[in-house]
């Protein structure tokens, strides 16, 4: 058990009220074990961003049970799914969502400023972030100096930066052009065979799918465990043919 | 902490536009506050400079009937009477320089005669009888012998603070009095004046008691005087205070009929009514200022949350808890709050000073306030209480947006302004600003004077509409905003983008936009009641002159004619119809003028009734000026007791009120009675032939002009001729009311600046908040100046909008006001609109905002299409 980062056992979101219920998630299961590189694909609107919300503990299931690093969210309050979001989850979101007030290492060192240490005693730590994505001409600027593919491996830095075991990435390459998309799926892959880091991914993109180790489907609300892909067996191929089977 | 005092010096830095004008909204709300009390705290020291602070205000002035013996116990004896202090007036010979000199030469130095004021030093400071020019108040039971001077006598003598003057009683003091028209002696005369020295503390402004006697006056302590008038019989007065629990007609009951009164409280204590009124609506002035600043600030700060909503799901998707987000904001808000008091404080102080210089008051133009102190007691609280309350204004939505979705904020949904956070927050500003500021305010700095029901009525109606005003944006943004949106349809026709996306942005933002108008509409509101009441005592003045002054001419410093002598000067053709001395006066208890009833049968009341004449004449009936007789409360019939030194407490009978006879422009006194000039003479041995002051009532439809002529041609040599018109003297009151609300229009100005950077603050907010969607606009081809378009078009919907509100609440506002005004000052006030001022009202409210909307517009077209295209 204690290798399992993440546990998701037959969750459901509904969302709006008695009536006019829209259920987006029903009943989707599976597990992430610690270091593994793992991809949840599906359509625009399946429900891949409120998976991750949910997991982040951002916001709450209508039922169901997930488990951060060994720990239910069921029976915490916001604060303290805050605090553990702090210390398990590293967000990457697909609009970068960098502080555009802050500059680039500012934004990187902003997760340890939360946690309450002093981004300048890690300036080396940081930088190294930064020549690991080679971005060690953006230290010093601002957000809207910087390309897209800048920006999201800046936000990964950033999501890398606070230590977090697992990182949660939505759409990561969404708004990124071949070539920026590209580096930034190599930056990921890299971070999960050298860091020992979790990755969890969600996209709809099939290339972004192929750099996983297991790749699932994120259909109709549910995860079928029959379609799912590992290891040897990913390519773009592969990955084609399960979504024509799906109708996507 | 660090990581969010780094954070929020990060956003306070980068967003310098809405960092300065949040601070400098505070800074206006505090500094007008600031202004006002230390405007008023320095007036009032320095009008009243108090050895110690006692405040001792007299009620009444109780004069005894004749023949009383011991008046002091009798007042004492009587119920409802808490304290009495006794005060008397002579005339004493002066002199300035040291006896020895003189005396060595075998010869009497030069005596003056003067006016002397003895009342008990404890209290005499306190009573603001008098005010000083110079020096201190007379300590009380000193041992030594101190006196305060007359500005005229100090002057003409040379004799300054720190020496020494010599008093003495005159030959034949108090052993000579009018009896008959003529002065008889009583008792033996005193064979030589015994010098009786005293020091001079000092100096006495030419204002109250310091007037009398044309400012050669002294003033000694009660027990210096008695010592030297010792033996001499004295009429004296008595200054009573009554129980806090016994009402002044009980008073006058107890009282009855063995004392005459005065109740002119206003001569009495140095706080009368119209002032009084005055102060309390300079800080009511500031106490709006500082509302509308708050309010103001309540929306840049609630806009501003609005603004960041996705920055805090960002945090917090981060593992920020909200606890580190909300400190954030606090830090902002506390820099920003401290700031603004800090500047507010400063600038407030520096504006008073100057205001102070250049003669301002919070009681009139026209005072010198020598010295500049801080009443910090005051400043602080007020200050305090502004940082406190935009302190709140930035906590509290960040207490709601506890309630904030953060997947609502990441998903870069609208946490939108018509949604609970905001409607809430409106509630929130509206109890805070209402209910809990003006109760803290006036618990700080309290109501001067009694709240009469007159002046609880108006700020019960100032409350009503400043609820009405800021309740709007809560109750009705939907109307307010539905009639904004339609005001922009017909600019479709020439400008289509700019009126489709300002009637947009409009209906977008509910609650800024009425926010907006409610602010303007209430500085409009404000401006239009003032000058309603400005216009309103304008009008008062008229009509007063109307009566009293138009068609008459005033001539100053004529070598005591005769009135035959001047009606010889004037000549046939002058259109003079009768001819008013104001020689013959005394004080006793209010300025009382001898008339010749021959003079005054020739127009007015007297020329349409022979009876009132008659008793004029020989039936010692008094005629009261209007205001005199509202003032005392007395109707034709009552009885007037005046104070003759031979023949006791005399009663005159109210004849007749009116306001046609006995004007004189020096002293400007409205206050006064008039009785036969014979009485005069025989009460006050006052010479009634011969005048060196008329006033020369002419024909109707006459200008004047040829008897002017035939004045300067007979007296012209004497360099004290003065000549004044009616008109003239009408102009000089009028022009006297427009200086006095000087200071109102300045804060006023303050307060219009307010409601402007309201404007800007929001457009502002809404601007950054809008910022893709502007540069996603350029980025497809709209131009600078459409954009402009779109931001002034707004801003002259608001301004137009806020205008009208404002226009229509101010006009119902104005005769409340008036009202209000009219109880507290007893000035029978006629109602008056603002006149041309409504239109400029409008004018300047459109073009106000319009200004307001010209740095956003800068602002809006230096944003970046490329990144916000680029950042999807
Ligand atoms: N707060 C909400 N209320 C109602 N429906 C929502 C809400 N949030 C998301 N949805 C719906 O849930 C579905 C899944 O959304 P999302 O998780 O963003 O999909 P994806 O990320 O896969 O594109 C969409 O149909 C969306 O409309
Ligand atoms: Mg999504």
């Amino acid at each position: 058990m204690t290798s399992k980062q993440l546990s998701v056992t037959d969750v459901y979101k509904i969302f709006g009220s008695s009536g006019s219920e829209t259920p987006v998630l029903r009943g989707v299961t599976f597990d992430v074990e610690v270091g593994e590189f793992v991809c949840v694909m599906g359509p625009s609107g399946s429900g891949k961003t409120t998976l991750l919300h949910l997991i982040s503990g951002l916001d709450t299931p209508s039922s169901g049970q997930i488990s951060l690093g060994g720990r239910s969210l069921a029976t915490m309050n916001s604060n303290e799914r805050t605090l553990l979001r702090r210390a398990e989850v590293g967000y990457v979101f697909q609009f970068f969502n960098l502080l555009p007030n802050l500059n680039a290492i500012e934004n990187v060192g902003l997760p340890l400023a939360i946690a309450g240490q002093r981004p300048k005693n890690h300036r080396k730590e940081l930088e190294a972030h930064f020549e690991r994505f080679g971005l060690e001409r953006c230290l010093e600027s601002m957000p809207h100096q910087l390309s897209g593919g800048e920006m999201q491996r800046v936000s990964i830095a950033r999501a890398l930066a606070g230590g977090q075991p697992l990182l949660l990435c939505d759409e990561p390459t969404g708004n990124l052009s071949q070539i920026h998309g590209v580096a930034v799926m190599e930056s990921l892959r890299k971070v999960c065979d050298e860091d020992d880091r979790t990755v969890f991914l969600v996209t709809h993109n099939p290339r972004d799918a192929t750099y996983a180790d297991r790749v699932l489907f994120l259909v109709d609300g549910e995860i079928d465990p029959a379609h799912a892909l590992h290891g040897p067996n990913i390519s773009a191929d592969a990955i084609h043919e399960v979504l024509a089977e799906l109708h996507i | 902490m660090g990581f969010a005092s780094g954070l929020a010096a990060k956003n306070l830095i980068q967003r310098p536009g809405r960092t300065i004008f949040s601070i400098l909204g505070i800074t206006v709300g505090i500094a007008t506050v600031v202004l006002v009390f230390a405007m008023d705290h320095n007036t009032m020291v320095g009008r009243q400079r108090k050895a110690k602070d006692v405040e001792w205000q007299a009620d009444v002035e109780v004069r005894p009937k004749s023949g009383m013996k011991s008046a002091r116990r009798e007042l004492t004896k009587l119920k409802g009477i808490e304290r009495v202090s006794a005060h008397f007036q002579q005339d004493v010979l002066f002199h300035g320089s040291g006896p020895g000199s003189d005396r060595s030469e075998g010869r009497l130095p030069e005596r003056e005669t003067i006016r002397l004021f003895a009342m008990e030093a404890e209290i005499a400071a306190a009573l603001g009888v008098y005010q000083l020019r110079e020096g201190r108040d007379i300590a009380p039971d000193s041992s030594q012998r101190e006196c305060l001077l007359g500005a005229k006598l100090a002057e003409d003598s040379g004799v300054g603070v720190g020496d020494q003057i010599f008093l003495s009683r005159p030959r034949r003091a108090a052993k000579e009095i009018c009896v008959e028209g003529e002065f008889k002696k009583l008792g033996i005369p005193s064979p030589e004046p015994i010098d009786y020295p005293l020091t001079v503390v000092g100096l006495l402004e030419a204002e109250k008691i310091g007037r009398r006697s044309g400012g050669k006056m002294v003033v000694v302590d009660y027990d210096r005087g008695r010592e030297l008038f010792e033996g001499v019989k004295i009429v004296e007065s008595y200054w009573v205070k009554k129980n806090p629990d016994s009402s002044i007609e009980n008073l006058q009951a107890n009282l009855g009929e063995q004392f005459s009164f005065d109740f002119s409280t206003g001569v009495v204590v140095g706080q009368s009514a119209d002032e009084r009124a005055f102060r309390n609506g300079v800080r009511l002035a500031g106490l709006f200022a500082m509302v509308l600043g708050l309010y103001v600030i309540f929306h840049t700060l609630s806009m501003s949350l609005v603004e960041r909503v996705r920055e805090v799901g960002m945090l917090n998707a981060l593992g920020a808890t909200r606890k580190q987000i909300a400190l954030i904001f606090f830090i902002e808000a506390l820099f920003i709050s401290l700031a603004g008091g800090f500047f507010g404080v400063l600038f407030g102080l520096l504006g008073a000073d100057r205001l102070l210089n250049w003669g301002i008051t919070t009681i009139g133009v026209g005072y010198s306030i020598p010295r500049f102190t801080v009443p910090w007691a005051t400043v602080l609280p007020l200050a305090g209480i502004g940082v406190a309350i935009a302190l709140i204004g930035s906590v509290y939505p960040m207490v709601r947006a506890r309630s904030t979705n953060t997947v609502a904020a990441l998903r870069g949904e609208d946490l939108g302004p018509q949604g609970g956070v905001t409607r809430g927050f409106q509630l929130f500003t509206a109890i805070l600003l209402l209910l809990v500021l003006p109760g803290m305010f006036f618990s700080i700095a309290p109501v001067i004077g009694e709240m009469s029901e007159g002046f609880l009525g108006a700020l019960l109606a100032g409350v009503g509409v400043l609820v009405v005003l800021i309740g709007l944006p809560l109750i009705v943004p939907s109307i307010l905003t539905a009639i904004c949106s339609k005001l922009t349809q017909p600019f479709d026709e020439w400008w289509p983008l700019a009126g489709q996306l300002s009637a947009r942005s409009i209906r977008h933002s509910p609650t800024r936009i009425s926010a907006s108008i409610a602010a303007i509409a209430l500085v409009t509101a404000a401006f239009v009641s003032l000058n309603g009441m400005t216009n309103s005592l304008r009008a008062e003045v008229e009509e007063w002159a109307n009566r009293a002054v138009i068609g008459k001419l005033w001539v100053r410093g004529l070598p005591d004619v005769t009135y035959d002598e001047l009606r010889e000067a004037l000549g046939p053709e002058s259109g003079v119809v009768a001819i008013e001395a104001g020689d013959a006066r005394v004080y006793n208890p209010f300025l009382i003028l001898g008339m010749q009833p021959e003079e005054l049968a020739k127009f007015g009341p007297c020329a349409k009734d022979a009876e009132l004449l008659k008793a004029l004449s020989t039936g010692q009936g008094i005629i009261l000026s209007e205001r005199v007789a509202e003032h005392y409360a007395k109707k034709v019939g009552d009885a007037v007791h005046l104070n003759t030194g031979g023949h006791g407490i005399q009663s005159f009978a109210v004849i007749a009120i009116s306001d046609e006879y006995g004007y004189f422009y020096s002293p400007d006194e409205r206050l006064y009675g008039i009785v036969a000039s014979s009485y005069m003479q025989r009460y006050f041995c006052l010479d009634t032939d011969t005048t060196s002051f008329a006033s020369l009532k002419l024909e109707e439809g006459n200008d004047g002009s040829v008897a002017i002529a035939a004045l300067k041609v007979a007296y012209g040599d004497s360099k004290k001729l003065n000549i004044r018109t009616g008109q003239g003297i009408l102009d000089w009151h009028v022009d006297d009311i427009t200086k006095d609300f000087r200071l109102f229009d300045i804060i006023l100005g303050l307060t219009a600046l307010l409601a402007a950077l309201g404007v800007l603050n929001g457009q502002l907010l809404s601007a950054l908040e809008r910022w893709k969607e502007i540069g996603v606009l350029r980025a497809l081809g709209v131009t600078r100046g459409q954009v402009a378009g779109m931001v002034m078009l707004e801003s002259a919907v608001i301004g137009l909008t806020g205008a009208v509100l404002g226009l229509a609440v101010g006009m119902a506002l104005t005769p409340v006001i008036v009202e209000a005004l009219q109880a507290i000052s007893s000035l029978p006030l006629p109602h008056r609109s603002a006149g041309a001022w409504l239109g400029w009202s409008l004018i300047g409210a459109v073009s106000l905002t319009l200004i307001s909307g010209l740095y956003p517009v800068w602002r809006m077209n230096r944003f970046d299409a490329v990144r916000a295209v680029r950042t999807g």
